[in-house]
């Protein structure tokens, strides 16, 4: 397919991914490298695939042919644990978060911290509050640690996630639509997030519906359309967003849709 | 936590039930000072509680992962009938068997509504309605008799006949599952399955078996209740614990325990089941009729439905942070 193996090793890789749902061909071959410290854009309508592509990716999905491969090591993901034991975190819209606890507790959920002698253990709140304020305040988010997130706001919420993440050291963070429903600074927080975790050498896979939306943040652009890969683009071999949407126009004829159509 | 004045409102909010109780004894002090000032008659009305508490305290486990079990009182009923059945048949059992033998079988009744909701995905009303009449019918079948106290073992019933003895068996049980609820992962689970059952399975717990588990809890502290119910009553009356269901489902909402899951402890739901204890012996001081005992706990009910709303709306404006 359309690209060749760069020098850098790549962090994840998929290599022709299929997956069928009845008679539905929802990914059809569709291969795709994330290096480390990248952020790549994917891109897609509703429907086009990029979903199954990232239950794919975040283990909730099999694929029904195709293989993965983990810094070069063929891996199966088969599920949401897997995905977690390699480094790979998802952050979804309105999801992962439980409304009515702190966000001490919402960070280490599920990897609660235990302090304690043998037997004698019990969850410890003190680390947990003190862990979870040092990766909030790197996010630069305005919450205490003891706040109910069910108080935050959606973009405060998506950087609770994101310090979740951060602080279990996860190598690959899948934004599944991460700005939908947000307010314009809800969207400026997450591409701020995105840099931070960029600059600390966290990839990122950023799914969304618009390419404006993340051009400042991204450094390569994957376009998927009916199941299939139709542009995989690095951002550095463009100008502006403009020339680099010209491109993608002469790629594939009459995807002004799939591009422009659903800015948020 | 810092000590100002928010904090402290947020907590006394927090506790409101035992302010509850505080409140509604204070009130029947006033109104009848000497049967209400006697130490016995506080001891008696924690004393009478307790069998409740218990089944307040179960009912309240699978209300937290927000779910609910209308079985409890007849699992009790049930697993008094067995249990009271194999003493009167056995008096020589072995002691120690004895008194595993109501947590075992409660744990069991538990574990079938456990299977149902949680491993099954049933829906808990209805699969609890199925085991409320499963359990009620099968009391019947084991002996459709009472038993009577001088038919059981004496060491068995002294248990919970022993006013102190039931207190602190009580209290201690307790003080283990609120800090067990509190303090353990498989507790903070507990509360996030009821929180948000999507988000906590997405983050690796596995809400099935946390629903399973909570469910045979509230099966074990049913079994309590009955071990505790054989002392209080001396014996095994055949409608033991039969209509319970509403007390406890009372005393889990007073003691804030909320319907949807997520939120309440276990702690201030037993301050729920005090409150109900406390309104029944302090009308039944004033020869207050059976019936008009029975309506007033239905407005306790309600009352204490609207005051936790407006405790939550108020306790949510305190700590929404300030933009």
């Amino acid at each position: 397919m359309g690209y060749t193996l760069t020098q850098t090793r790549a962090l994840l890789e998929l290599r022709n991914i299929h997956k069928w749902f009845e008679r539905v061909h929802a990914v059809n071959g569709v291969s795709l490298v994330i290096h480390p410290g990248e952020v790549v854009g994917l891109i897609g309508d509703n429907g086009a695939g990029k979903s199954t592509l990232v239950k794919i990716i975040s283990g909730r999905l099999r694929p029904d042919q195709g293989e993965i491969f983990w810094e070069g090591r063929k891996v199966e993901i088969s599920s949401v644990q897997d995905a977690r034991r390699l480094g790979i975190e998802t952050v979804h819209q309105e999801r992962g978060l439980v409304d009515c606890f702190s966000v001490a507790k919402n960070v280490f959920l599920g990897r609660e911290p235990k302090k304690g002698i043998g037997f004698v253990r019990f969850v410890d709140y003190a680390r947990m509050r003190e862990e979870s304020e040092k990766v909030v305040r790197w996010l630069n988010l305005k919450i205490r640690p003891e706040q109910e997130v069910r108080f935050a706001s959606g973009g405060e919420k998506q950087g609770v996630v994101v310090a979740r993440a951060m602080y279990f050291k996860a190598q690959l963070i899948v934004l599944d639509e991460p700005t939908r429903a947000l307010s314009v600074m809800g969207v400026e927080r997450v591409l701020g997030f995105t840099e931070t975790l960029k600059a600390s050498g966290i990839s990122c896979l950023f799914v969304t519906h618009s390419l404006r939306q993340i051009f400042r943040v991204m450094d390569r652009v994957v376009i998927i359309d009916k199941g299939e890969k139709k542009v995989d683009l690095e951002k550095a071999r463009f100008n502006s967003a403009d020339e680099l949407e010209a491109k993608i126009f002469e790629i594939i004829r009459g995807s002004e849709e799939i591009i422009r159509g659903q800015h948020t | 936590m810092r000590l100002n004045l928010q904090n402290i409102v947020v907590f006394a909010l927090d506790q409101m039930a035992w302010l509850l109780v505080i409140l509604f004894y204070a009130s029947f002090m006033a109104l009848k000072p000497g049967a209400m000032l006697s130490f016995d008659t506080g001891w008696f009305i924690l004393y009478s509680s307790i069998p409740l508490g218990f089944l307040v305290v179960a009912e309240s486990i699978p209300l937290i992962t927000g779910n609910f079990d209308l079985s409890i009182g007849q699992a009790t009923g049930l697993v008094a009938m067995a249990t009271g059945y194999i003493l009167m048949r056995n008096p020589g059992l072995n002691p120690v068997l004895a008194f595993v033998m109501p947590f075992a079988f409660g744990a069991l009744c538990g574990t079938l509504n456990g299977f149902l909701v949680g491993i099954l995905n049933l829906n808990p009303f209805l699969s609890t309605l199925g085991t409320f009449l499963l359990f009620d019918g099968l009391t019947l079948i084991i002996h459709p008799q009472s038993i009577w106290g001088i038919d059981l073992p004496k060491y068995y019933t002294v248990f919970g006949g022993t006013e102190y003895v039931a207190i602190l068996f009580f209290l201690a049980s307790l003080v283990i599952l609120g800090l067990t609820l509190k303090y353990t992962r498989v507790g903070i689970h507990i509360y996030a399955t009821g929180g948000d059952k999507e988000s906590a399975a997405m983050l690796g717990i596995r809400t099935n078996r946390v629903v399973f588990l909570a469910y045979t809890l509230a099966g074990f502290f049913s079994g309590a209740s009955a071990l505790m119910y054989i002392g209080f009553v001396n014996g095994v009356p055949m409608n033991l614990a039969d209509s319970s269901i509403f007390s406890a489902f009372a005393g889990a909402v007073i003691g804030g325990i909320s319907i949807t899951g997520g939120t309440g402890s276990v702690i201030n739901s037993f301050a729920g089941c005090l409150v109900v204890g406390i309104l029944e012996a302090g009308l039944t001081m004033f020869a207050i009729s059976p019936e008009l005992r029975k309506a007033s706990e239905g407005v306790l009910v309600i009352f204490a439905i609207l005051l936790d709303r407006v405790r939550i709306n108020y306790r949510d404006r305190l700590l929404r942070p300030q933009q």
